[in-house]
């Protein structure tokens, strides 16, 4: 017999694939996207201690296993706005004085919300405060006056890739001399209430989240 | 954003097949659960993940994916369910295959392992040893062995009396574990 094992047993078998004639979700379907979404959302930094738990239980009510549950929930982040920190995302900090340059993802974004926690907002690698000193179209300087975590840069652009259009979060639009407290993951900056104008409330909860 | 780019690159080769992959070993709600889980590996490995080699790369990812799953479900006392909703004899697959998804059912887990991604993702054996993380050779080799004793235990209809999980006596060999 040959290094391959019995051909008409494998043919057989091959007929016997309970997965032939199966209809499977293509890769460009809505669930996927947003799976995939969900996916390139989660933190890499996330070590399991600082998963956050206990995660939530899916639809379907058939239990799920824990791990899963703590990248659907806490580790997955929000609103894909994106942020060029770099391409890799366990990047060294940027260097005082140097431009940290961030990115609003513009097109379909098929990723959901979370709700704002605090605890969440904690998971983030990168998280500012900074006045708009800058407006152009597709991008915006901000002047930085306090890092939380993941940088010390003195300014930071956000872009908006592929657009030429006014950069937006969450609709809200970077105007000029407005204060805003921004966090990125990825290269992205999350939206959906984990970033935005500068407010006493989302400050209180920045001061909570990244309290050494 | 190369990162991303890189992503939808290997997500638009391996969704489809990952998915079938693990339909072919659990139910429905647990295929989706753990293809979740393989994505956010490969998300993480992307850097390691060898070009030449992605699916079965992807596979072996699923595989330990899979693997944690089970042991999991084990620890939480769920083991009988969860093996219930093992797919030993799809319906689908009908009367004709039914002997065939027992005696592999009741072979030992590797050799259930390579013979379906041989018969099933369509393997090589070179592809096979990425997936089980062992060198061509000896895939082939063991691929051989799984074959001729799927043959025995369906010529002495093994299986038939035997649940999922194998012959009791059969030993599994150290290199089982990868």
């Amino acid at each position: 017999m040959s290094a391959s094992y019995d051909e008409e047993l494998l043919a057989r078998l091959s007929q016997a694939d309970p997965a032939a004639g199966v209809v499977v979700d293509p890769v460009t379907s809505p669930q996927a996207r947003q799976l995939l979404e969900r996916t390139m959302q989660t933190l890499d930094q996330t070590s399991p201690s600082t998963a956050p738990s206990p995660a939530p239980r899916r639809l379907g009510g058939v239990v799920r296993r824990p791990a899963l549950l703590a990248a659907a929930a806490g580790l997955v982040l929000v609103l894909g706005i994106g942020a060029a920190l770099s391409d890799r995302p366990d990047a060294p900090a940027p260097r005082p004085g140097t431009t940290l340059a961030l990115q609003v993802a513009g097109g379909l974004s098929m990723s959901s919300c979370l709700p704002f926690d605090v605890a969440v907002l904690a998971q983030m690698p990168v998280a500012l405060a900074g006045t708009v000193t800058e407006v152009e179209a597709g991008q915006v300087t901000l002047q930085v006056d306090r890092w939380y975590r993941g940088g010390d840069a003195m300014r930071v652009t956000v872009s908006q890739p592929d657009a030429a259009s006014s950069v937006a979060l969450d609709g809200v639009s970077f105007e000029q001399g407005k204060r805003f407290l921004l966090t990125a993951t990825e290269g992205t900056v999350n939206g959906c209430g984990f970033s935005g104008p500068y407010s006493d409330e989302l400050a209180a909860s920045y001061e909570q989240a990244f309290a050494r | 954003m190369r990162r991303r780019r890189a992503f939808e690159d290997l997500a638009s080769t391996v969704y489809e097949p990952l998915q079938r992959y693990l339909l072919r070993r659990v139910d429905e709600a647990t295929a989706q659960d753990v293809l979740g889980d393989v994505l956010l590996v490969l998300w993480r490995r992307l850097a390691d993940v060898p070009p030449d080699a992605a699916l079965p790369w992807s596979y072996g990812v699923a595989r330990r994916c899979l693997a944690n799953s089970l042991r999991a479900a084990e620890r939480q006392d769920q083991l009988v369910r969860k093996l219930a909703t093992v797919r030993a004899a799809p319906p689908e697959a009908g009367e004709a295959f039914a002997d065939l998804h027992l005696a592999l059912a009741a072979l030992p887990a590797q050799d259930r392992e390579l013979l379906r991604l041989s018969a099933w993702e369509q393997l090589a054996p070179r592809e096979i040893a990425v997936v089980l993380g062992c060198t061509p050779n000896a895939a082939s080799i063991r691929l051989h062995r799984a074959g001729k004793r799927l043959r025995r235990a369906l010529e002495t209809g093994a299986g038939k009396d035997a649940g999922p999980g194998g012959h009791p006596g059969k030993r599994q060999r150290r290199e089982a574990a990868r």
